[in-house]
């Protein structure tokens, strides 16, 4: 979908972020998104004030609240995935070859029955 | 009144609060295979899984397993997993509403802590029975690990429990964007589409989830 979304609106990111975090995603607020996800899903209350604090800093309040938003709502996501082991279709795993070459993420495929 | 964000550090959208004192309502109301109480004993037994505690006393055994995988220990379900659960007493729709409210729970708990915000007290259950309305007869078997209604996908996933789907749904949409919403790729609200599945992409990373 990140791809896609950028594919179709001329934008250009660099899709190793998603695995590197020392890859600037050359996305507005980029890093700071990446690195309040990572803070998010750590054990370490400071780095999370502090990567919040970023954030609001480089996007504002709304766009904080909203990150946090789709982190919750990914959790979701990927819990009903896991636990029902629904495969990625072969439209879309054709489409997402070249990101999935970049990104290396192909090791998580282990779910499909 | 659960969900007062008038004390949150940043202003919270009216729509995310509305959707989260729904699925709290929903939580604590009698689902299709589990009672009130019990769908809130899953919720609390995923919360302690997700925090790394102990399990607790409330739930039977085999359920708590499952609902302990199913919050923090994916890589343990595989297709034989999820057929040995009958023999544990979980059968098929039974897993799948487990996996509906740990899946929501896990939705609302990662928003008040990447926000800072103290995790909202559980609700307290109603009484009353399960409706255990019997599943969906046109469902897909063997391309999954749980059979789905119509068609193997994402928004299917729960689809054996027909009010479990529409309760992750509705808590989507307020919290990311609506099915309609998604065929639009320049979307945007506070974030842009493209920053938006950044954050999803990098949390499904941390997730090691591949879809």
């Amino acid at each position: 979908m990140l791809s896609w979304s950028a594919e179709n609106t001329g934008r250009i990111w660099d899709p190793r972020s998603i695995t590197d975090p020392t890859v600037d995603p050359l996305l507005a607020g980029g890093r700071q998104l990446v690195a309040f996800v990572d803070a998010a899903h750590g054990s370490d209350g400071e780095s999370l004030v502090a990567a919040r604090a970023a954030l609001r800093e480089a996007l504002g309040d709304e766009a904080t609240v909203d990150a946090a938003a789709v982190i919750g709502n990914f959790n979701q996501m990927n819990r009903l995935a896991d636990a029902t082991g629904v495969p990625v279709g072969p439209g879309s795993m054709r489409a997402s070859q070249d990101l999935r070459a970049a990104t290396g993420i192909e090791r998580f495929y282990a779910h499909t029955p | 009144m659960s969900f007062n964000f008038a004390d949150a550090p940043i202003p919270i959208r009216a729509e995310i609060q509305e959707a989260m004192r729904k699925e709290w309502a929903f939580l604590a109301a009698p689902g299709t295979w589990w009672s009130g109480e019990e769908r809130v004993q899953i919720a609390a037994e995923a919360r302690r899984a997700m925090a790394g505690e102990p399990h607790g006393e409330d739930l039977p055994g085999a359920a708590a397993g499952v609902v302990r995988a199913v919050a923090a220990d994916s890589p343990l379900i595989s297709a034989e997993w999820v057929e040995g659960l009958a023999a544990t007493g979980v059968d098929m729709p039974a897993y799948a509403e487990i996996i509906g409210v740990v899946a929501r729970l896990s939705a609302v708990d990662m928003f008040h802590i990447a926000l800072g915000m103290p995790l909202e007290p559980l609700p307290s259950p109603q009484s009353g029975e399960p409706s255990r309305r019997p599943p969906p007869t046109d469902v897909v078997v063997g391309k999954s690990f749980v059979p789905m209604a119509v068609m193997v996908s994402i928004p299917q996933t729960v689809s054996l429990v027909p009010p479990e789907s529409v309760a992750w749904q509705k808590l989507s949409d307020a919290m990311y964007m609506t099915l309609g919403e998604m065929g639009n790729p320049d979307f945007r609200q506070a974030l842009h589409r493209t920053q938006m599945e950044l954050v999803a992409a990098r949390t499904s990373q941390i997730n090691e989830c591949f879809y």
